[in-house]
This record gives structure tokens, sequence and C-alpha cells, in this order.
């Protein structure tokens, strides 16, 4: 081991945002090891405050480009706790269907753009359009069926607009579920494509058990409704979301972290797979087997092996949902209407990136309190913990090699540091 | 003839000030008295590379989004997409925040040989980016006079 070495990985590239890895090993010990988040914070929950019942959730929605669906759908279910709206089985149908779509967006952006480059040995993925071009096609070609179901239901590819308080402001035609149906069936081909890709990658070896959290529900493998559940036993309420999440600050973040029974819990993917994976769609569990993922999986590079088998639970679901909807026919239905204005109410679903809370309080239409906890945060104590144990086994390696690994290890987490700034910096020569 | 399908697409974040311009030009499109007939308009909000999905198929494309061009906050400049890879190429690093901004995402749609036909940027110079909601005066007040070049635009590729 060597006595000396200070690693400082200034904005770790191919996440959502910018945090930075900070390793100092001094005479063979490993005195600081943390994922430093230098971000502002972004005032979501105060923004929230003062806004009508109604106009909430499209404000959530922008908290995050990728997961805007989630968000939305999340701060839907806050407010119609809070105000005592009952959806019909078809809202919460479209709504399930919309999360699955963004899943299947957001998971393939993941494991092809940000992942894929590391384990086929290039640096991101616009070389990867050079060397592994038919990789990058599929990979958009199916983030185009997603982005399109996503526009479907919610009116627009990001942001949906169409979705609001007690069900949904326009309905798609049964001819454009069809279409979309019919491409979904053939992206099963892509998806088969993706297991084999994946069958043939291979991630560092490194194994740590720690407590798995996502919603749950008996036969289901829930992104909305349900309970929270934990691999570590025991079930709560969503409206009990704090007694698991204990959300503290840490000097060196601008985002809380979260703990429950052990110094810190996993969400997303892999926790999913491990809670619910007797749930799973049939050809997803095929999948998992073909991929070896078993549950109980320790391995937390092996979240983005868990995502390609959402890939192909989210298309399985999606196209039975469509098939109950065509069967049913689409209902041009009003949204139903708040029983009162005032109340509390906790939303959950589960994004992308694991499980996402919105918990709101309400006085006569308005928004007088908001607490979102997103799943990066909820993330950051266990991608420490990680690191501090990934460290000490790979530091006979060279110092490259050293950041590399912890860089994927962050990576593998997909976290979402800060998910919507968009600026561009341009300097043009007169 | 059919008349030409035009697309402009706005990016951006109203949660991040002056980021949210280019959906706010979408918006105040949306509500102008005479839009031309084949106009559509997306705000694509903070869609990263899902924004390929959104322009593909269409043969001209106007996207509006905000930059910083070390510009008095407002101002507002045209280029094609040619332009933007030249001027990110020359700066020899990556000329977004983001990993998959506008720039990248264009960059991918380049190598797949994917990209629209026609492609127009509209950027404009951000005051205040950060955690707030709202437009700074300064880049509120060239909206008009962006929306106004737009229609312009459309008017004269619609013609040809």
């Amino acid at each position: 081991m060597p006595k000396t070495m200070n690693i400082n990985v200034h904005h770790v590239t191919r996440v959502e945002g910018h945090g930075n890895i900070l390793v100092n090993v001094k005479n063979g010990r490993l005195e600081q090891c943390v994922f430093q988040i230098i971000e502002a914070p972004r005032y979501f929950e105060s923004m929230l405050r003062g806004r009508s019942y109604d106009q909430a959730s499209h404000l959530a929605s922008r908290i995050c480009g990728i997961c805007a669906v989630t968000h939305a759908t999340t701060s839907l279910l806050a407010v119609e706790k809070a105000l005592g709206v009952e959806v019909s089985e078809q809202t919460h149908i479209l709504r399930e269907l919309n999360l699955f779509s963004e899943m299947i967006d957001s998971h393939v952006l993941h494991v092809y753009m940000l992942v894929a480059p590391d384990l086929l040995g290039v640096g991101s993925v616009i070389p990867l359009v050079k060397t592994n071009r038919g990789v990058v096609e599929r990979a958009l070609r199916m983030k185009k069926v997603a982005g399109d179901l996503c526009a479907i239901i919610g009116g627009r590819h990001t942001h949906p607009i169409a979705m609001q308080v007690g069900g949904f402001a326009s309905f798609a035609r049964d001819e454009e579920f069809d279409q979309i149906r019919d491409r979904l069936q053939a992206m099963r081909a892509d998806l088969e494509e993706t297991v084999a890709l994946f069958v043939n990658l291979s991630f560092p070896e490194f194994e740590r058990e720690t407590e798995w959290i996502a919603l749950g529900e008996d036969g289901n493998y829930p992104l909305l409704g349900g309970e929270i559940r934990s691999s570590d036993g025991g079930s709560w309420p969503v409206d009990a979301y704090r007694e698991v999440t204990n959300e503290y600050t840490v000097e060196h973040s601008t985002a809380k972290h979260a703990r429950h029974k052990r110094d810190s819990y996993m969400v997303g993917a892999l926790a999913r797979f491990n809670v619910n994976h007797a749930s799973l769609h049939p050809e997803a569990k095929r999948a998992a087997e073909a991929l070896s993922l078993e549950p109980g999986c320790c391995n937390p590079f092996l979240n983005t092996v868990a995502q390609v088998v959402e890939l192909v639970h989210c298309c399985e679901m999606a196209i039975e949902k469509i098939d109950l909807l065509l069967e049913r026919g689409v209902q041009p239905e009003k949204p139903a209407q708040p029983a009162q204005l005032s109340g509390e109410g906790v939303g959950a679903c589960e994004a992308p990136r694991g499980t996402l809370y919105h918990h709101y309080e309400l006085e006569e239409g308005l928004v007088v309190r908001a607490d979102c906890v997103i799943p990066t945060a909820q993330n950051l104590a266990n991608i420490e913990i990680d690191m501090r144990e990934l460290v000490p086994g790979v530091l006979s390696r060279g110092r490259d090699e050293i950041t590399h690994c912890l860089e994927m290890l962050v990576r593998a987490y997909d976290p979402c540091i800060s998910c919507s700034t968009h600026m561009v910096k341009v300097q043009f020569d007169d | 003839m059919e008349p030409k399908k035009v697309l402009v697409l706005g990016l951006g974040n109203p949660l991040r000030g002056d980021d949210g311009v280019g959906c706010a030009v979408v918006e105040a499109l949306a509500n102008s008295p005479d839009l031309p007939e084949g106009l559509e308009l997306i705000d694509g909000g903070a869609s990263g590379v899902k924004m390929l999905s959104m322009i593909d198929g269409y043969e001209h494309v106007i996207i509006v989004d905000a930059a910083d061009l070390e510009s008095p906050p407002g101002k507002w400049t045209q280029c094609t997409a040619e332009e933007l890879f030249e001027c990110a190429d020359r700066r020899r690093q990556s000329s977004t925040l983001h990993e998959a901004g506008l720039v990248e995402a264009l960059e991918i749609g380049r190598q797949l040989a994917r990209l629209p036909e026609d492609i127009r940027i509209y950027l404009i110079q951000a005051e205040r980016i950060d955690g707030h909601l709202g437009l700074s005066h300064s880049v509120c007040k060239s909206i008009e006079a962006i929306c106004t070049s737009i229609l312009a635009e459309v008017t004269s590729i619609r013609k040809h």
C-alpha cells in the first residue's frame, strides 16, 4: 500500500450535476474519502410555497429534465392526498404507463450513454458513436419510443402538460396507443440486444451488504403506490417517510444525507430488484437470469445491470397496460375534484434513481409548506461508505486506475446532483 | 405544395432564472395572434439528449437557449449548428455546464448523420442563472425582438 496518495476528482463526469471525489491516504492510512457536493442549494421547496394546488405539479416537473414525469406524478399524489382527491383507475394506469416510459428513457440514457463508455473503453458517448455506432443508434431508437410514449400520455416529451390534479387534461386516441404498442413490441429486439451486450461486459468485483429500500406492494413491482419496504425487514406507509429517510446535514455536501437502520441505505434499480424481485415480469426475470443478477446482490456496480432488467420489465408492463386501456377504450373523463382545499399529504413514486417523496401542506388551495426528498440524497451516504470500503482494496493499483474505479462507482448510482441548468458557454471570434 | 413544417424548440429550466428564456420564447410565440400555419412549438425544458427525439423528422428546426456569450445581458445572436460546433472545437472544451447539453446532444446527432438539414440556434445572454423563478428584466426585454426575428425566418423558410 502506498504511504501517501491524494485523489481529487473535480467534477465527476457523466453524472448529472457537479460532485467531487476526495481521497487522502497518509502513511498508509485512509484519512479522508468523501463525495463532495458543491452545487448551490436549489430552493425547490421555497418555490413551491405559495403555488396554487393545480400548479404545483407543473413547477415540480421542472426540478428534473430526466425525471420530470416522476416529480410531476409524486407532486400530484401529495396534493391529491392532502385535498381528498380520488382518481379513477384509468388515471392510475395512465400514470403508471407514463412512469414506465420515463424509466425506459432514463435507464437507456444511463446504461448506454453514461456507463457503457467505461465498459467499452472510450471516454464518453461521442467517441462511442465512432467505435460502436450501432450501440448508440439502438439507444436513441429506444429513447425515441419512450419519449413518444411520454408525449402521447403527458402531452409532450418531457415536463408533462396534460397531467393534472385528479386526472388528465387531454387523452390520446386509441390508434395512437395502438401504434406505440407496436413500437414497444418492436423494441423487444433492441432489449434482447441490450441484455446480450451486458452479458458480455464485466463490472468491478466489489461487494458490501447494505440496507435496500423501495416501494413495495404484494404481487406488484410498484412505481407508484404501495408502502415503503426495507430489505432489513419492516414496512411503513409513505406518510411515515421521515422515519425511514432521517435526513441530516454533513459539512462537505450541500445535499443532505440519509440513514435508516444502518449508517446508510441504497435506493434505485438494485434496491427495487432486491426488495421486489418476486414481482418482476417473467421476461425481466429471464433477463436477470441471463445477466446472472440474483436477489440479494451486494455489488453496487451492478445497479446498472438491474436497470437493464428493469428496461425489460418496463417495456413488457407498458405493453400490458396499453392492452388493458385498449380493451376498455380510453375514456375522455373529467379530472376528479378536490373534497377540500386545505390538508397535508405525502406522495411517493419510484423515480429511475430511487424512491422520491413530496410532502405538502396546503391552506385554502395554496402550498404553505413543502418537503422533497430526492433519491440521490438518500444514496450519498451509501456511496461514501462504498468508497471507503473500496479504496483499501484497490490501493495497490495506480492512481489513474483507482480514480477511474471510484468514478465508475459514483456513476453506477446514476446520481442526479443537479438536473436543471442548461446554459451554453459560447464565445464567437469576430 | 404543402407548406414546410418548421419546429421552434425552446430549451432550459425556468426554475433557474434566465436559463428559462428558451421556454419563455416558445410561450410568447404560442400567444402570438398570427402564428404561421405549419409552425410547431415545443417547450423542451431541460431535455438533454432527449432533444434529438424531439427534432427528429423535421427539415427546419430553430432552437432557442440561454447562453454565456460574454455579452451584455439580454443580447442575443443567431448561429447555425455548424458555427456552434466550430466554436466549441476552438475552445477545445465542453461548452455546456451539463454533460449532455445542447452542443453534446447535437454532436451525437451529427456523428450519426441524424440532424435535420437546417438548424438555426438563437442564443441569449443570461444575466442571472441560479435557483429562482422568473427572467431578469434585461432578458425579458429581448423576447419580443427574438420572436419577431423567428417569425420572419419561419415566413422566409416557408416561401423557399
